[in-house]
């Protein structure tokens, strides 16, 4: 990707995808991934400070024999992620106007 | 490498956090290579655990930088809950050109010194006003704890143990006028630290002392009852002083180059394959370019040069 991402961009797809549904490490370094040029090593730091931040919450549960961490949004991590969903609205309004010359 | 030594390596190598954040840290790659079932490919991707030990360490001490903004905002709250404000997590940081000398003295504390880029404090468990790190006009860095600490080790619902734990980087290869270390009863490594001072002071009271690479002029070791280790250069006339504890220096250079005298009560002395023990006295009259003057009460001095 020829764009780089900033820190509250990743903040907020990381968040967005926990949202969806109650995930784990592999997957949502995989999610993102598909969209983001993120080093594998960087993924566990952002979880971390997300869960320290109270936006995340981390449970165990069996899965083929072992206890497998999942992450979950806490309401703090909806409020956070409702504010970063405006500001990017905002943020590709303006940017589509200028780099697609679309006016509306 | 296969997936058990690299964890092992990450482990090692994630000195600066707490046992805590070690095991979740820990857990989370452990998962991570049951996930994706290809431990040679994920091992590629994470690239060295070194390199990964300090992405996960770098962005924990932005995380501090960030917990600490917030600690402003809400303070009026946390002063009425002391203990809360006592775990706060600190954090200063100096650019590597505006110190000249160095001053860290510990009472009690887990200290890890790590090699980086500039000059950083940071702590855990400790009050703010119990931390003092003040850097003065003339350059000298000062870090101590030596205000009386909570011994209790215990956050107040007795559910964790907090202990006084103190990071400092110090940038690599770092040039500093003097260097002083003091440790009570705590314990210090310092491993990977890399720098050269052209004085030095280094004393272990009761704690436990372990020191890497450090290129020095003339320095002085005491040690009580401690543990002291080091690894480095010596230039000029330095001092030894041991009572019960035992010190263990192991020096770059020529064993020619080195001379020593000793004053030896019931303790034990080594210097490369030379070997006394029991009460003695050796003057040394031919004094070479480096000296070492021990003084050794119960404890045991170990010397090896080369």
């Amino acid at each position: 990707m020829v764009f780089t991402a900033g820190s509250a961009l990743l903040d907020a797809v990381v968040l967005s995808v926990v949202s969806q549904q109650g995930t784990y490490g592999y997957k949502i370094t995989q999610d993102v991934r598909k969209i983001m040029d993120v080093s594998e090593s960087t993924l566990y730091p952002v979880l971390r400070r997300l869960q320290k931040d109270n936006c995340l919450e981390t449970y165990d549960m069996e899965f083929q024999g072992r206890n497998r961490r999942y992450y979950k949004i806490t309401s703090n991590g909806m409020i956070l992620l409702d504010k970063y969903r405006s500001e990017w609205v905002t943020f590709r309004k303006g940017v589509n106007e200028i780099l697609m010359g679309e006016s509306q | 490498m296969n997936r058990e030594e690299y964890i092992k390596q990450l482990q090692n190598n994630l000195l600066s956090l707490t046992e805590d954040e070690k095991a979740e840290a820990i857990k989370y790659y452990s998962d991570y290579f049951d996930e994706a079932n290809d431990d040679q490919k994920v091992i590629e991707e994470l690239g060295s655990p070194e390199e990964l030990a300090k992405t996960i360490t770098e962005k924990f001490a932005n995380a501090l930088v960030g917990a600490n903004k917030t600690k402003s905002e809400g303070k009026d709250k946390e002063e009425n809950d002391t203990f809360k404000a006592s775990t706060q997590a600190l954090y200063y940081e100096f650019s590597k050109s505006s110190v000249k000398s160095l001053y860290l003295s510990f009472s009690t504390a887990e200290v890890v010194l790590i090699s980086g880029s500039k000059y950083a404090v940071e702590s855990r468990g400790i009050e703010s006003q119990a931390l003092n790190c003040h850097l003065s006009n003339d350059g000298l860095l000062t870090v101590n704890n030596s205000k009386r600490l909570n011994f209790n080790f215990w956050s107040h619902d007795r559910s964790r143990r907090v202990v006084p734990r103190i990071l400092v980087t110090l940038p690599s290869k770092a040039k500093l006028d003097k260097f002083q270390l003091m440790i009570g009863a705590g314990d210090c490594k310092a491993k990977d630290v890399e720098i050269s001072c052209s004085k030095g002071n280094i004393e272990v009271g009761a704690g436990n002392l372990v020191m890497g690479s450090i290129e020095g002029g003339k320095i002085d070791f005491r040690c009580g009852m401690g543990n002291l280790s080091f690894e480095g250069s010596l230039k000029g006339r330095s001092n030894v002083d041991c009572g019960m504890g035992s010190v263990k220096l192991n020096l770059k250079g020529n064993p020619l180059d080195y001379s020593y005298d000793i004053k030896l009560g019931l303790g034990d002395f080594k210097f490369n394959d030379e070997k006394k023990s029991g009460v003695c006295k050796v003057f040394n009259n031919q004094i070479k370019e480096n000296h070492l003057s021990v003084n050794c009460g119960m404890g045991s001095v170990n010397i090896q040069i080369g």
